[in-house]
């Protein structure tokens, strides 16, 4: 087992060149969507009632001629794969995510049928899919968009996890020539250009809610006025606010402040407009000040209760690379004009303000990078470990201190135990630790403390399960573990389902010999304190696999999950490998089910 | 010469002392400083050091003392990028710091065989190439000149204190020892920096300083916390408990050829794979210490940062250290990092009485 407590610590180095941006807030797992949804008054609320708040990112564009691309799991996880999809819900603790969708390419064979295999496996890893229509060239809805939603409305009717934009960017271009859009009369072109959509949605027997956005300009709602804006019910409002133009309190007020009370509000962009001349100059210089005014507007928003859909998930953006999904970062500073450079991005700023990380500080993750931490299980604090020196441990007795450095957890009965530690770096890098088994469930805290007498805090939330497939890179790439076959005279054979050489990690076929039943056992973390098998939900390739046993896999923090594999899936080939424990989705992660 | 008397002295320099021995008094995260048994400390022979630090009469000439190459002001180092001896003769290399010297465990830039301070610190007063103090053959007279001054008369009895009152104690091995003694107790770790990474002020050290922390410990970026890392910014350290390992020295690509005497701790070894290894000195108060590197050829930090972000630039050199690699630093990677450099100045030190010319 040696050589996985080594791999922990490989993936995990490359996501240790961090400082994590942060606020104060309370760290707090986003809800995960559970539709269908309805509008209350300036709230959108679940199907159990609870207020539900999007927070998430924009996905690139679906366009069906890139569709299998876009959703390939090797070499480097496409933008609409399920990787990439997890690593947004995991590591970044969002719930919801933005797909453009350009209305001109409808048109085609099996357009909704490919993108509805996008919307299911984000609703099922956890994410909420706003579907945002574009009509390139069009100022408000033409008749091609509401021909457009009648047939996407029909096709996403029985999706509760879906929600509608209508028509992304209204342009005041399609106001008459010396009309304020912005008045009265000009609201009212923009409520008649929208109104078709809206029609055309519930005539096709959708209810889920539907954006309807601003004009597209710097003003957003402003002199909307107490007019309705919308006949149709279950609206929520649309903007697009820019750092160079909305900066001060009056000007959100004006703008969508005075909305956000009287009905939902999401915003969706709010990049940092690099490649604008104009925009980019109105952004400090001081890196600190930047990340200062993001959190600033994420803050306002939450005060309003505004949801959001910030940034893109793609290189320069949230990811630096779709392989490491390592967040971009405003630290090492950016250039106006064309980004030489894909690190300069609003992902740390984001994720520091999603997982309550205090910036610069220790950075505590599960061991597939999301939010709750299993007791008893694997966790990875990045951040400025500083210890004397890079130093690793072996089990199954971990020590309580290595390189000059402990860790101290916490937990919410007040109870402080160190933890045993597998790996600590000298530098600004990574301590790997066992989050001990006793602790109480809750919100507890994580001090680092050194032989200098300096330390450093954070918080975390201890969970029963927190599921995870170790992997052997990076939370993605093929799962680790071995292929077992009993035949039928007894005897037993046993193969690796994964190879790795110099981080390149391949899938190994699990061998599916007739007459052999067929195991896999798989290495996992968070999934010991299960219930029972029940609580484990496992598909390969789509399709529901039973869970013969799990538990301890003799390691500190490691778990096994042995699941038959049953002979229908005889020659499937390289696939995903999906799990939900007690409803919290896995890192999804490639097997290979040979012939 | 002001004469100031002695027992007000030592009380005023007193450093918490503690039974039947020295109490170091350190800061936060140091750990106790390597001594040899021959030499304990003590008050006093620290205090003895410090004349004998600033005492003119140590050269040749009169003309220099040790704090001539090691001043308080520039962290003890001379400003110079290779210093010069008593009698005009030029030194090859630039004069190291003696802050937080106590824990080199390596002396010089390039001698691994020399460890001790006591040693260490013959060198400057007796080598003939070049000459630094020049008292080579001059010993006994400067040795009269120390007898002769009450200052001396009262200091050297008690920081070796003999059990036969006729016992000579005024000798160049108890001048060195005391030269070592009070060189180990210039302690830095007051710096922005130490307040804010050990002291807890956030609000000590500037954002960008926080960033150029980032930036100096992380692998990926610039990873000079490799040969600059721990409590002194030196990978070269040695203290109570930390064993008795071989000390690193490394080849920063400063040249394709170095050229003698220049050749690093090859010109003890002669193993040619030794060339141009010179020891990693501490990054404390490095904004203080220019011009850089072992022979003052970098101006300014910002040069020494372009050094090592092009991988240096002696790339054919065959003992390149691998840790010297091409990264890429952005502009604001680059005043990040000078930043946190800067954080490093302990002005405290600078103007600490315990270390200051006591003849003034």
């Amino acid at each position: 087992m040696r050589q996985h407590s080594i791999a922990w610590v490989t993936f995990a180095l490359f996501l240790a060149s961090t400082s994590w941006a942060g606020s104060l807030h309370r760290q707090e797992l986003t809800p995960a969507p559970q539709g269908p949804y309805r509008v209350d008054h300036n709230q959108i609320l679940d199907s159990a009632g609870h207020p539900y708040l999007m927070r998430g990112t924009q996905l690139t564009d679906f366009h069906p001629r890139t569709a299998a691309w876009d959703n390939r799991g090797e070499p480097d996880f496409g933008p609409h794969s399920p990787t990439s999809l997890t690593a947004i819900r995991l590591r970044f603790n969002m719930n919801a995510v933005r797909l453009p969708l350009d209305i001109r390419e409808a048109d085609g064979p099996g357009y909704f049928a490919e993108l509805a295999k996008v919307v299911r496996r984000a609703n099922q890893l956890e994410l909420l899919v706003i579907l945002a229509a574009r009509e390139p060239g069009a100022a408000l809805p033409s008749s091609r968009g509401v021909e457009f939603w009648t047939r996407c409305a029909a096709a996403f009717k029985d999706y509760p996890n879906v929600i509608f934009e209508a028509f992304a960017d209204p342009s005041p271009a399609a106001v008459p020539s010396g009309v304020d859009p912005h008045s009265a009369a000009g609201w009212e072109i923009w409520r008649r250009g929208m109104a078709p959509l809206v029609e055309v949605i519930r005539a096709a027997g959708a209810a889920q809610p539907i954006v309807l956005t601003s004009w597209n300009d710097d003003r957003m709602f402003e002199g909307a006025g107490d007019a309705p804006l919308s006949d149709g019910g279950n609206v929520v409002y649309g903007i697009s606010p820019r750092y160079a133009t909305t900066t001060t309190d009056a000007q959100r007020e004006a703008r969508f402040g005075f909305l956000a009370r009287r009905a939902p509000v999401t915003a969706n962009g709010w990049d940092l407009e690099l490649d604008s001349p104009a925009a980019c100059a109105a952004i400090p210089s001081e890196p600190g000040a930047v990340s200062d005014m993001v959190r600033a507007n994420l803050e306002d928003l939450d005060a309003r209760r505004i949801s959001w859909t910030m940034s893109v998930f793609t290189p320069g953006k949230l990811v630096k690379e779709l392989v490491v999904e390592d967040a971009t970062t405003l630290q090492n500073g950016w250039t106006c004009g064309p980004q030489r450079r894909t690190w300069a991005g609003l992902g740390r700023v984001l994720a520091g303000y999603l997982r309550a990380t205090e910036e610069r500080g220790i950075f505590v993750v599960g061991a597939v990078g999301g939010v709750d931490i299993p007791r008893g299980g694997f966790a990875n604090g990045y951040g400025p470990v500083m210890a004397e020196r890079d130093a690793q441990a072996h089990g199954p007795h971990l020590p309580r201190s290595l390189g000059g450095v402990a860790v101290q957890v916490t937990d919410s009965a007040g109870v402080a135990r160190r933890a045993g530690i597998f790996w600590v770096s000298a530098g600004w890098g990574q301590v790997n630790f066992v989050v001990p088994e006793e602790s109480a469930l809750g919100r507890a805290r994580v001090t680092l403390l050194r032989n200098d007498g300096s330390r450093l805090r954070t918080t975390i939330t201890i969970a029963d399960t927190a599921p995870g497939f170790r992997t052997l890179v990076n939370c993605a790439g093929p799962a680790v573990g071995t292929a077992i076959q009993v035949f039928a005279d007894g005897h037993k054979s046993t193969t690796p389902i994964a190879a790795c050489q110099n981080l390149e990690c391949r899938t190994l076929a699990v061998p599916m010999s007739k007459g052999a039943a067929t195991q896999a056992r798989v290495l996992v973390s968070g999934f010991r304190n299960a219930a029972s098998a029940r609580d484990i939900q496992v598909t390969i390739g789509g399709k529901r696999v039973p869970v013969i046993s799990y538990g301890p896999d003799g390691d500190p923090g490691m778990d096994q999950l042995t699941l038959a594999i049953p002979p229908s899936l005889r020659g499937l080939g390289e696939t995903d490998l999906v799990a939900h424990v007690n409803g919290r989705v896995a890192n999804v992660v490639r097997i290979r089910i040979g012939g | 010469m002001r004469l100031v008397p002695i027992a007000l002295l030592i009380a005023g320099t007193l450093v918490a002392g503690e039974s039947g021995g020295y109490h170091w008094n350190l800061p936060r995260g140091f750990p106790i400083p390597r001594v040899p048994a021959g030499n304990p400390m003590s008050e006093v022979k620290a205090r003895l050091g410090r004349y004998l630090f600033y005492d003119q009469r140590l050269s040749v000439n009169g003309k220099q003392s040790c704090a001539t190459c090691h001043r308080q002001e520039l962290a003890f180092t001379d400003g110079r990028a290779t210093s010069v001896g008593a009698t005009g003769e030029m030194h090859p290399r630039s004069a190291m710091s003696l802050v937080n010297v106590a824990y080199s465990a390596a002396l010089t830039w390039s001698d691994p065989a020399l460890r001790s301070l006591e040693e260490q610190a013959l060198v400057p007063m007796f080598s003939e190439h070049p000459v630094e103090l020049g008292l080579r053959g001059h010993a006994d007279a400067v040795l009269a000149a120390l007898r002769a001054d009450p200052i001396y008369r009262e200091l050297f009895p008690l920081a070796f204190p003999e059990p036969h009152a006729s016992h000579n104690v005024f000798t160049i091995a108890n001048v060195a020892r005391a030269l070592a003694t009070f060189e180990r107790t210039i302690v830095s770790a007051r710096s922005p920096y130490d307040r804010f990474h050990t002291g807890g002020e956030e609000d000590a050290i500037s954002e960008s300083a926080k960033r150029g922390e980032t930036v100096f410990f992380s692998d990926p970026v610039a990873a000079c916390f490799r040969c600059h890392g721990g409590f002194n910014f030196s990978d070269a350290v040695a203290f109570e408990g930390s064993g008795a390992g071989a000390v690193k020295f490394h080849n920063t690509a400063l040249y394709e050829v170095y050229a003698g005497p220049n050749r690093g701790i090859f010109e003890h070894t002669r193993k040619p794979s030794d060339a141009g290894k010179f020891k990693a000195p501490s990054l404390r108060n490095i904004a203080l210490t220019a011009p850089y590197m072992h022979d003052g050829s970098i101006a300014t930090l910002e040069e020494v940062l372009d050094h090592y972000a092009a991988g240096g630039r002696g790339h054919g050199n065959p003992n390149k250290d691998p840790l010297i690699r091409k990264v890429e630093l952005t502009p604001q990677n680059r005043v990040d990092l000078i930043a946190f450099l800067r954080s490093l100045t302990d002005a405290a030190l600078l103007r600490d009485p315990r270390f200051s010319n006591p003849w003034n």
